[in-house]
């Protein structure tokens, strides 16, 4: 520690400072020092109490982590996940770009669509879309008050994923239409002149210039938007979809081993949000190109390396 | 059509609202020449540049650009409105040049430079990027060509903002006060590419409160007052000798801000 606290005596011989008096590390942050070595401790008699609480059978949880219901059910999750996650995208992009049209009845619709599915809980919706068939036993595309051109069976179409698939899109759709519109606004007027000035056809423009730059702004929400869905997928339980959730109820409600089988369950999510909280950073990474802006902070191993250094920092 | 008018403007009017910008402008701009358009704030010169490259459309009348009516196709006796994509095409005939550069800022300065022409004209990359590190040499800023716009000075990006709106070999280059967002030590470099550029005989519009430069470079002045065209005439006679009392005015004024300016 000497090394750490050894301080500059020969600047004070003389009353002004010269350049290499500058390279000097600055101060120890005794109090940070202090409040990080508390909490580590508080968490270290966390993690300490988990790992040997018998009651919480790790040996169970390290059985049903890789089991092939539990599997199955990931699969079923992912799969959920991932094609909402897309018609939820397709859908809000759709209904953002209505709000902002210049036609006023699309504009209404998405105001509306906005209003009604925001409100409806998830869960709701997915009742009520497996339910459908009660109040719309027929489906059908077609001509509005004119002939059918394809009819179905609500029953036979609206199965359990469908339903889960539906109540999770529409929903989450309704927000990032918002997240969209927002992005999209804040893309200055400017940029779109300069578009337009430059013999880029307003199609192009959006594709090229505003998406881009959109998207900048969207992907932070639209992150976390996601990650909401993802935990979404677990409600479809109350309608029985097959999904991670409630493969582990069925299991549980046999070997009544709930707090392990809740634990396999959460480190699956833990693991899908962390691979995807890091795939995220990258593709913001890439489309904040151009704004000075900085990688992510808060990299505890850099904060260490650059606090433990003894070398002083040379001036740059 | 004269073949040495390149841009012609036939009685346009804009009204925003119940505010009329434009009340009624013709302007006919001969090849080669650089058009200084003066006047006080809100006179309407914005709009009238804006109008020309139809990033306003005209409430009435309209432009024509050699023998293309922008936002119009001919058809046998009569005028209709075109597809934007012709419209697009249109523009390329137009170069612009904007006050708070508007450099798209998400791209660097070569890419900046290229895609006008790779999204625009689908010219293949290879070819806009090497018509784009000539057009930087130009503007003396090729060894910025991988900054993005956020990382170089004001004039620097004007200056690439002018190599921007020359990458398509417009008809005419539209300046609106190119160089009033900048830093008076960074004006000179945007007005010597202009300099240049006129000598080169490139046809300019170009909206300035830099009086000096309009009485050394114009080939013709404007003096827009209320929407309008209030004045007219080569730099010696609308600058040096203005006959109307709004340009007298205006002019006056102008030199005495310029004067409290290089003072201060
Ligand atoms: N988008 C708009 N909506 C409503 N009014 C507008 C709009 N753009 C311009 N105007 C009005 O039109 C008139 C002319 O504006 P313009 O911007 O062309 O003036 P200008 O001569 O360029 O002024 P400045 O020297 O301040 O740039 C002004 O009264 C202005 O308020
Ligand atoms: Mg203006």
């Amino acid at each position: 520690m000497t090394s750490l606290t050894e301080s500059r005596e020969t600047s004070l011989d003389r009353d002004r400072a010269t350049a290499e008096d500058f390279e000097v590390k600055p101060g120890l942050h005794i109090v940070r020092w202090v409040v990080a070595g508390v909490v580590l401790l508080f968490a270290a008699q966390l993690v300490y109490g988990a790992a040997t609480n018998p009651r919480l059978s790790w040996d169970i949880v390290a059985d049903y982590f890789f089991d092939p219901q539990i599997l199955d059910g990931l699969l079923v999750t992912l799969g959920l996940t991932m094609v909402s996650q897309v018609l939820a995208t397709v859908i809000g992009l759709t209904v953002a770009l209505m709000a902002l049209s210049h036609n006023p009845v699309l504009v209404a619709v998405a105001r509306i669509y906005v209003a009604v599915f925001r409100t409806v809980p998830t869960m709701v919706q997915m009742l009520f879309w497996y339910y459908l068939a009660a109040v719309v036993p027929v489906l059908s595309i077609g001509i509005p008050f004119g002939p059918d051109l394809v009819t179905l069976d609500t029953n036979s179409v609206m199965t359990q994923f469908a339903a889960a698939l539906l109540g999770l899109a529409l929903g989450e759709a309704a927000f990032l239409a918002e997240y969209f519109r927002g992005g999209i606004i804040s893309v200055p007027r400017g940029q779109i002149d300069a578009a337009a000035a430059c013999g880029l056809t307003p199609a192009c423009t959006f594709r090229r210039i505003v998406l881009p730059q959109a998207l900048r702004v969207i992907l932070p929400a639209y992150g976390n938007a996601m990650i909401i869905n993802i935990k979404n997928t677990s409600l479809v339980f109350v309608i029985g979809a097959g999904d991670l959730m409630t493969r582990a109820q069925l299991i549980y409600s046999q070997n009544f081993q709930q707090i392990p089988l809740l634990i396999v369950v959460s480190g699956w999510y833990m693991v899908i949000v962390l691979l995807l909280t890091w795939l995220q950073r990258r593709i913001e990474v890439r489309y904040s190109r151009g704004y000075g802006d900085r990688p992510a902070p808060g990299r505890v191993w850099s904060w260490l390396r650059e606090n433990l250094s003894t070398r002083p920092r040379s001036v740059r | 059509m004269s073949g040495s008018i390149v841009v012609r403007a036939v009685g346009v009017h804009k009204w925003y609202g119940d505010v009329h910008a434009l009340r009624g402008v013709d302007l006919d701009v001969p090849r080669g020449s650089v058009v200084c358009l003066l006047g006080p704030s809100g006179s309407g010169k914005s709009t009238l540049l804006r109008c020309i490259n139809r990033l306003e459309v005209p409430t009435s009348g309209g432009v024509e650009i050699e023998d293309d009516c922008i936002g119009y196709k001919r058809e046998p006796g009569r005028l209709r409105p075109c597809s934007s994509r012709r419209l697009a095409a249109q523009r390329r005939c137009t170069g612009m040049v904007f006050q708070q550069f508007n450099l798209f800022a998400h791209m660097t300065v070569l890419q900046n430079v290229m895609e006008g022409q790779t999204s625009g004209l689908g010219t293949p990359k290879a070819q806009a990027r090497e018509r784009a590190f000539e057009l930087l040499d130009g503007v003396g800023l090729v060894d910025k060509a991988d900054h993005y716009p956020g990382h170089i000075s004001g004039g620097q990006q004007q200056r690439v903002a002018i190599a921007r709106a020359l990458a398509s070999n417009p008809k005419v280059l539209l300046f609106d006060e190119p160089t009033s967002a900048l830093d008076p030590e960074l004006v000179g470099e945007v007005l010597a590419v202009m300099r240049s550029l006129a000598q080169e005989d490139v046809t300019m519009i170009v909206v300035t409160h830099e009086i000096e430069f309009a009485a050394e470079v114009a080939t013709e002045v404007h003096f827009m007052c209320d929407g309008s065209i209030v004045e007219s005439g080569n730099p010696r006679q609308v600058i040096d000798a203005p006959q109307q009392e709004r340009t007298q005015y205006f002019l006056a004024h102008m030199r005495k801000r310029r004067s409290a300016d290089t003072k201060a």
